[in-house]
This record gives C-alpha cells, sequence and structure tokens, in this order.
C-alpha cells in the first residue's frame, strides 16, 4: 500500500469514526414512533371496542386509523430489518417510511386538535401532541420540515384559539359538583339532561382525568425515546472525539513523509536528468569530424525529456546520425529514450550502413521492452542518418527535413513520411520503411528537429509552426551551425514569451565544411 | 455522448456510428489521455459494422494522443468487428502524416482526406 492510499485510509476511518454514532439514531426513533403509534392506536381501537362494544366513528376507526396503522406497520418492520442488517436498505425507501410515517402524523395531530369531540380540551391537552410531532419531524426528516410543520402547527393553534372563541374560559369542577351533577343525568333530571344536551352541541362534553393522563404518557413516551436516541448519539460522538484526533495526527504525519518521499523523488529526477544529458553526445564530440561542423542541443520540457540525438562517427569516416523523440516525457519517457539510445548505438556500429535493417531491429527490441518489460504504450518517431562522402542516406518516419544547398543558394523542406512509422508501437515495421539519399556537398546545411520546436505555443495558443522555422532557418543560412541553433532557440524562446513549455525541444544542424 | 477533454470536444453519435473530433487535444501526459480511451472504449464496445472517426474539425492533436488513438485502431483490428472509416482534412498539419500511419498500423482503414 502506498503513502498516499494510507493517508487517505486513515481519514476515511476518521470520518466512519465521527459518523458511526448518528448512523441509525433517525432509523430507531423513526422505529420508536412507528411502534408508539401502532400499540397506542390499536389500545384505543380496544378500548373503544370493550366500552362501546362498537366503533364509535366509522371513517375515523374503520378506515383512517388502520390506513395510519398499516403505513407505520410497515415503516416499523421495514427499518427494523435494515437496523438488524437482515435487509439492505436503500435512500428511497428509506425516504418513503420516514415521510410516510411523518406526513400521517401530522395529519392525525391536526385532526386530534380540530375533529375531537371536545375541541375546547384540544389547547389544553391534544396540541401537545403538535409539539412532539415538531421534535419528530425535526429528527427524522430535518431541519426545513420542522420549520414547515411549526408554522402549520401554529395555524393550527390560532385556528383552535379562534374557534373555542377568544372569550372562552374553562371553569373547574370540584369533584362534589361532578358527582352531583352525574346523580341528576342518572335520576333523568330534565335540567341536567338539557343541559348536557347543550354540552354536546357546543363540543364541550366531560372527559375523565385518565384520558388526559393516558394522552399525555403516550405523547411523553414518544418525546422520550427520541430524545434518548438523539441524546445517546451526542454522547457518542464526544467518546470518540480523542480517537478521531489520533487518526488525524497520524494522517498529519504521513503528509509529512510524503513531502519528504516528494523531495526524494524530485531529486532522484534530477539525477535521471543529469543522466540524461551525459548520454547526449559533446561538442567535443562534433568537433572530431573533419567534414562536418555539427551543433546540437535538446531542452526537455520537464526533470527529464523524451527527445534524443545521436551523432556516432564510424571507423571507415562516416557517421551515424540519429534523432528520436519519445511519447509523453517524464521519467518513463527519459528510460525509453535511454533504451533508444543505447540500442540504436549497439546495432549501428556493428553494421552502419544498413539504416532500414538497423531501424527494424531497434523497433523489435524497444516494442518487447517496453510492452513486455515496462508494460507501457509509449513509443517514438526515429530518424537514423548515415553520411558518408557527398551523401546522406536518412531512414525512419519523423518531423520534416529543412535543408540549404549551397550551390544552387535554395532552401527546403523535405518530408520524411513515407520513410517509416512510430518505432515501439507495432513488433514489426520493416514494410514500412524506406531509405532516402540526399546530397550533401560543401556549404550545404541540414537541419533535424523535433516537434517541441514547430509545436512551442505562444501565450495566445499559436505554434512557432515550421513556416516560421523555416524563415528563420533561410536567414541563417549563411551562420555557422552552433549560431543557427542558438539564434532558432532564442527565437522560439521569444515567441513563446512567459508561456510554459509543453515539450521538449531539440534541434540538431549539420554543415559539411 | 461528449466528452470534452481539454479545449478539444470528442462527440458520439450513436445512431451513425460516428466519432467526431473538435478543437485542440493537447492534454499533458498518456495519463490524461486514458479518459479518452475510456470515452471511445464505452461507446464503441461491442459494437460492429461502421464505425466514423472524423477528426476533420480536430485541430491539433500531440504525440500522447496520436498514440491512444493508435492504440484504439490497434484494438479495432485485433477484434476485426468493424469496419473503421477515418475522415480527415488536408488543411491540417498533424493530419497529413498520422492519419496516414493509421492506414499504415491497419490497411484495411478507409481513409477519407
Amino acid at each position: 500500500m502506498n503513502k498516499n492510499n494510507q493517508k487517505s485510509d486513515v481519514l476515511l476511518e476518521a470520518g466512519r469514526m465521527l459518523s458511526e454514532p448518528s448512523r441509525d439514531t433517525r432509523r430507531k426513533i423513526l422505529i420508536a414512533v412507528n411502534a408508539v403509534f401502532i400499540a397506542s392506536l390499536l389500545l384505543f381501537l380496544i378500548i373503544q371496542l370493550v366500552n362501546f362494544g362498537t366503533l364509535p366513528d366509522p371513517v375515523r376507526d374503520m378506515v383512517f386509523y388502520p390506513i395510519l396503522i398499516i403505513i407505520n406497520a410497515i415503516s416499523l418492520f421495514y427499518n427494523s430489518a435494515v437496523l438488524s442488517g437482515k435487509k439492505k436498505g436503500s435512500r428511497k425507501r428509506d425516504g418513503w417510511t420516514a415521510w410516510s410515517s411523518v406526513v400521517v402524523t401530522m395529519i392525525l395531530a391536526l385532526l386530534i386538535v380540530h375533529a375531537n369531540p371536545n375541541t375546547a380540551t384540544s389547547m389544553l391537552v391534544d396540541f401537545g401532541f403538535s409539539v412532539v410531532v415538531l421534535f419528530v419531524a425535526g429528527t427524522v426528516l430535518g431541519r426545513k420540515v420542522a420549520v414547515v410543520w411549526f408554522l402549520i402547527s401554529a395555524a393550527s393553534l390560532f385556528l383552535a384559539y379562534h374557534n373555542v372563541g377568544t372569550a372562552f374560559e374553562y371553569h373547574l369542577l370540584t369533584q362534589e359538583e361532578v358527582d352531583a351533577f352525574n346523580e341528576s343525568l342518572s335520576q333523568g333530571d330534565p335540567e341536567a339532561l338539557e343541559r348536557f344536551d347543550l354540552l354536546v352541541e357546543k363540543h364541550l362534553q366531560p372527559l375523565p382525568a385518565g384520558l388526559y393522563v393516558s394522552v399525555w404518557l403516550i405523547f411523553m413516551l414518544i418525546a422520550f425515546l427520541a430524545v434518548f436516541f438523539e441524546s445517546n448519539m451526542i454522547s457518542k460522538v464526544l467518546g470518540v472525539i480523542p480517537g478521531v484526533i489520533e487518526k488525524i495526527n497520524i494522517a498529519n504525519e504521513e503528509k509529512i513523509m510524503l513531502e519528504n518521499e516528494n523531495m526524494r523523488m524530485g531529486m532522484e529526477l534530477d539525477v535521471a536528468r543529469k543522466i540524461q544529458l551525459m548520454m547526449l553526445p559533446t561538442a567535443k564530440s562534433f568537433d572530431k569530424h573533419k567534414d562536418l561542423e555539427v551543433a546540437a542541443r535538446m531542452d526537455p520540457a520537464s526533470e527529464v525529456g523524451g527527445d534524443f540525438y545521436e551523432f556516432l562517427p564510424q571507423e571507415d569516416g562516416s557517421v551515424i546520425v540519429a534523432m528520436g523523440d519519445v511519447t509523453d516525457h517524464g521519467l518513463q519517457s527519459g528510460l525509453v529514450m535511454l533504451m533508444a539510445q543505447s540500442t540504436v548505438r549497439s546495432i549501428v556500429d556493428e553494421k552502419p550502413a544498413q539504416l532500414k535493417d538497423a531501424l527494424a531491429r531497434t523497433n523489435k527490441i524497444l516494442y518487447r521492452n517496453i510492452r513486455n518489460r515496462m508494460n507501457d504504450f509509449r513509443n517514438l518517431t526515429l530518424l537514423l542518418a548515415h553520411i558518408k562522402g557527398d551523401e546522406m542516406t536518412v531512414c525512419g518516419q519523423h518531423e520534416n527535413i529543412l535543408s540549404y544547398n549551397a550551390q544552387t543558394g535554395e532552401s527546403a523542406i523535405t518530408s520524411t513520411e513515407d520513410m517509416g512509422i512510430y518505432i515501439g508501437l507495432i513488433e514489426d515495421v520493416s514494410e514500412h520503411l524506406a531509405e532516402k539519399v540526399f546530397s550533401l556537398k560543401s556549404g550545404d546545411i541540414y537541419l533535424f528537429y523535433t516537434d517541441g520546436l514547430t509545436e512551442a505555443e505562444n501565450e495566445s495558443g499559436e505554434f512557432y509552426g515550421e513556416e516560421r522555422l523555416f524563415e528563420k532557418f533561410k536567414q541563417l543560412v549563411k551562420s555557422d551551425s552552433q549560431t543557427i541553433v542558438d539564434e532558432l532557440y532564442k527565437d522560439v524562446y521569444a515567441f513563446i514569451g512567459n508561456s510554459e513549455l509543453l515539450d521538449d525541444i531539440t534541434l540538431m544542424v549539420i554543415r559539411k565544411k | 455522448m461528449i466528452l470534452h477533454a481539454g479545449d478539444a470536444k470528442v462527440t458520439y453519435d450513436k445512431e451513425n456510428q460516428d466519432v467526431k473530433f473538435e478543437g485542440s487535444m493537447r492534454l499533458a501526459n498518456m495519463k490524461e489521455y486514458d479518459q479518452v480511451t475510456e470515452f471511445l472504449k464505452e461507446n464503441t464496445n461491442g459494437l460492429a459494422g461502421k464505425l466514423t472517426l472524423d477528426f476533420t474539425e480536430l485541430q491539433f492533436l500531440n504525440s500522447s494522443g496520436i498514440t491512444t488513438l493508435s492504440l484504439f485502431i490497434l484494438n479495432c483490428k485485433k477484434k476485426g468487428d468493424v469496419e473503421l472509416l477515418v475522415k480527415g482534412s488536408k488543411d491540417v498539419a498533424w493530419q497529413q502524416k498520422s492519419l496516414a500511419n493509421f492506414k499504415k498500423l491497419w490497411s484495411d482503414i478507409h481513409l477519407e482526406i
């Protein structure tokens, strides 16, 4: 496991620790509300049946309450199964059960305030249920729902106040007065019966104290269970904080280690760049050749480039020149470049005059190394040239070759398109390779370059381009090779201005003395 | 299906089995081209018949991008399920050489320049 993964794992664990206590709290509250609801409604229906032998309000008792019981039962079974791990929860089902349970609870809260036989007691007792629902809605469905319910229940309270009458007063009777009234009722006292009818008409039926007690007990139970699970979650969160801090400290230590690792890798890349530049031929090796004036330079885009050039004087006085451009840049491209350089060298030293064969063999070796050993898909454009006497034989597909003919005074651009294909991409490129012979007489110049030069981009996104390069080249044909290289670099850097160098730039100029 | 990759846009027209490349594609490295590889793979997986790669509106593609498309073409060649039609433009510098190379990688490609 690398450092990044370790750090990410520690932070994930810290996050998990913090979220763990609250993970099932909402579900637990919902289950408690569902259970209390079902039990209360069933109890209510049973009491009705025992007391009256029938259900007094068919719409309420045989339609609405059974629907409430079914909805709460579905939610109870689903959430219990998920909580116990017997069933896998889904966001859709979680949402459906939570919303349906809370919404029917809200409807009931509104109904018991406004549709009870004794509406005068609504503000004394029944409205307490709306307060409990406010807490349940907030914890199960969130703050926005709680705000909406607060506004609805406030409106409900004022409507109940209006319906009872703002002048309405609650008058308490002693037990003796209540007993006397009940006695008169049982004896059929007309005055008592008339008063009772009036009470029923005004929705002020007498209610036993036990009913108030049982209603408040149900409200208390729902509120208690919700508070119990919620406060339990808070204490658990407080409990895990030391562990989370420890994990964050570990992640911080790993961050410092990662920074050190980055610094070490940066140093390694710097060393790799130095090794790569060491492998390129120096000006001293160019000077050894008596007939050619050669200058070359490679500027990598990142610490390690994918470009390279080669200049290999042979025993027979001829020279092998190579220029390559590996896809991408960075350490892996630099490695492919080093492999290409050493492969080309070992093959051409053996048979310098057979460029096609050398390129085909180089391709095969690189293909096998890159694909099978590096498990990578990098490839390169590679051009080989063999300079012997007044001729230069070229093989391989690369960028166009710019040339100057000293005798005619003309400059030209020659395409290498038909001389090859990418090296290292397919196992056998023999059928795509071709050689071309160029004349190289005194004063003639050849310029090889990589696409980093023509594709150098300025701040407006404009490319340096072959046209600009060719114009500049034509202005420099009377200069020596080193000046041509220096001036072209100066020109391209002036062109890109403050833009970042996006690709390696390599140039090689060969002039026949 | 549309993929925005840097300054370029790649659109896959399912009905005509046509992948159109537009803009200028110069993603920083091979890794960044994984999104293009995935896009092509997702949309052309299991495809049979003619598949068009339309580069006429793609003004630039760097060497990492050319490698990505070369690998896609080699993969199509290996699977042998599709008949590739590659459309290009003579006026766009990178296409002259690279589209001819695609044909070298798989001679059955129909090149329309």
